[in-house]
């Protein structure tokens, strides 16, 4: 079996009286996007900080098969991270501050150069982070974290202060490392860029991981419905009903597709019968609503 | 950690109060050998040489406050993360920090030095001879002018593994900086009642403030008399007191949370 990017086992954290983690356990596949989801104070970014040594944590952290501690934390060489909002130093540029964190090897300037254009950060680059934006300090936190290529990527809400098009940049970005192999455990409250990129979901709540399954998996949970637009709707959804489907409303006809129920039966009856069809649209149940259910559950 | 040095020097020489600091301290030393030639007659040539033209007393506030700023800006700008999230300790951070500080210090001990032995060559009042002997001592001028500036460099360490020690404790660079600062000062304010109490109570010479007193013992050898204390026991007690502040230091950065 390959090693896990990520393996985290019985993680605990207090904080005084407070236990905010209890044995969290979770696995990152390699070459995997891994969402970790969760309402506010869930314990996320406590995760977060565990894995990346920022604080003390009970319970074994292991990055790419090696023992990453409080103390000793050799393993995070090979990883980026940027943790609630970017750490950057306002005297420096951009590119200054690429350079302060890049690892000193022969391509280091190609490597910060690459990550300046995937970006699209060359017009303000050499300039002061000072008088950076919201949007501009979230991408150089970003950069500092993807410039040494690491095989292993924490991001805690990333598209925070992006506009949509840097949104979108991102999204393409973190989907091109990824390709190439890199594996992301990212948070985010924007279910729905999340939903876009992971693969594997962790649900935490109030602590604790109440889920760990893949994106496809949830969404399967998901009720899935048939919106048609015929020539008689209220007749065809008569005869869909007397034919054991679920309709749930009549114009346009909304019908439920249970596990056994196929788009083509439907389209099969209905033409049988002399139905003409119009439209035909699919229609999932909601992402966020699923997540809210489980963390509910 | 050659490449933690790397980084702390990086962010050193890129901030501009570092440059500004060796500006002023430019102007300042030439300025105040200036000042000593307008107004020779309130001042004495020799003892100003010997004393860098009181540069290294602006040295001390400049290296108080780039020592505290050196810890406590990085939790203020919230960069402590992206240094300790690479792979090395936290030990190795605060090593490479001190390193950078100390390299800092050279510099500008350096930089005093050279301006204090280019006013000898530039400035006629100064122009004697470097192997003359100051009333009371047994030593050349350049051989005073080398243990005073030693002995200061020394105290000065004194004073900033306490600033590291409070940095490291506190997160807060004002607080580090506020010790440094009294601490210098807590020297003239408190050292009367000090003497009294150390002639009255012998073990209580073995403080670290009678440490600070180093830097004028050297040249003033009466003030022996006062500390209680030898040169050799001060030279020894300040490198001790270094190496516990420095210890207490790094065992109090090496738990801090981030």
């Amino acid at each position: 079996m390959e090693t896990a990017a990520l393996s985290v086992r019985r993680l605990t954290k207090s904080f005084g009286r407070k236990q905010a983690l209890h044995h969290v356990s979770f696995d990152c596949q390699p070459g995997h996007i891994v969402g970790l989801i969760g309402a506010n104070g869930a314990g996320k970014t406590t995760i977060m900080k565990a894995i990346l040594s920022l604080i003390k944590a009970k319970g074994d952290i292991t990055i790419n098969g090696q023992v990453s501690t409080f103390r000793h934390h050799a393993a995070l060489a090979d990883v980026g991270a940027l943790i609630e909002y970017p750490g950057i130093y306002p005297y420096l540029s951009g590119r200054n501050q690429m350079k302060l964190f890049a690892t000193p090897t022969a391509d280091k300037n190609q490597r910060i150069q690459t990550i300046i254009q995937e970006l699209h950060m060359a017009p303000y680059i050499d300039r002061r982070v000072k008088g950076y934006s919201l949007g501009m300090r979230q991408k150089m936190g970003i950069a500092l974290a993807l410039v040494n290529n690491p095989s292993l990527v924490i991001l805690d809400e990333p598209m925070n202060g992006l506009d949509p098009q840097a949104t979108k940049e991102l999204r393409e970005l973190i989907q091109k490392k990824q390709a190439s192999g890199t594996t992301f455990l990212i948070s985010s409250h924007i279910l729905s860029e999340l939903q876009k990129l992971a693969e594997d979901l962790i649900v935490i709540d109030h602590g604790r991981v109440v889920q760990q399954t893949t994106m496809r998996e949830l969404l399967a949970r998901n009720q899935h419905f048939l919106s048609l637009t015929t020539d008689q709707d209220l007749r065809a959804a008569g005869i869909l009903a007397e034919n054991g489907y679920l309709v749930t409303a009549h114009a346009p006809v909304r019908v439920q597709l249970r596990s056994t129920d196929t788009v083509a039966a439907v389209l099969k009856i209905l033409t049988t019968y002399g139905v003409s069809i119009e439209d035909v649209q699919h229609e999932d149940g909601d992402f966020e609503q699923s997540v809210l259910d489980l963390i509910r559950e | 950690m050659k490449n933690l040095y790397r980084q702390e020097m990086f962010k050193l020489l890129k901030r501009r109060g570092t440059w500004w600091g060796l500006g002023f301290l430019v102007l300042q030393n030439i300025g105040f050998a200036w000042l000593g030639v307008v107004y020779h007659t309130h001042t004495l040539a020799k003892e100003f040489w010997v004393a860098g033209f009181a540069s290294p007393a602006f040295i001390v506030f400049m290296m108080i406050a780039a020592c505290a700023g050196s810890i406590s800006s990085e939790f203020e700008y919230n960069t402590m993360k992206n240094v300790i999230t690479q792979a090395y300790s936290r030990s190795a951070v605060l090593v490479s920090k001190w390193l950078a500080m100390l390299t800092y210090s050279l510099m500008l001990y350096g930089l005093v030095g050279g301006l204090t032995f280019a006013n000898h060559i530039v400035w006629p009042d100064y122009r004697f001879a470097l192997t003359a002997t100051l009333p009371g001592s047994q030593q050349a001028l350049w051989q005073d002018w080398l243990t005073a500036t030693s002995a200061n460099f020394v105290t000065l360490w004194l004073l900033l593994s306490v600033v590291f020690l409070v940095a490291a404790m506190l997160k807060k660079g004002l607080v580090a900086t506020l010790c440094g600062i009294v601490g210098y000062f807590a020297l003239g304010v408190i050292s009367r009642l000090m003497f009294q109490l150390i002639d009255k109570w012998e073990p209580l010479k073995w403080n670290p403030i009678n440490f600070l007193n180093y830097s004028v013992q050297v040249t003033m050898p009466l003030l022996t008399k006062l500390t209680h204390l030898t040169n050799t026991q001060m030279f020894w007690g300040n490198l001790g007191y270094i190496g516990l502040f420095m210890l207490l230091g790094l065992y109090f950065f090496s738990q801090k949370e981030v």
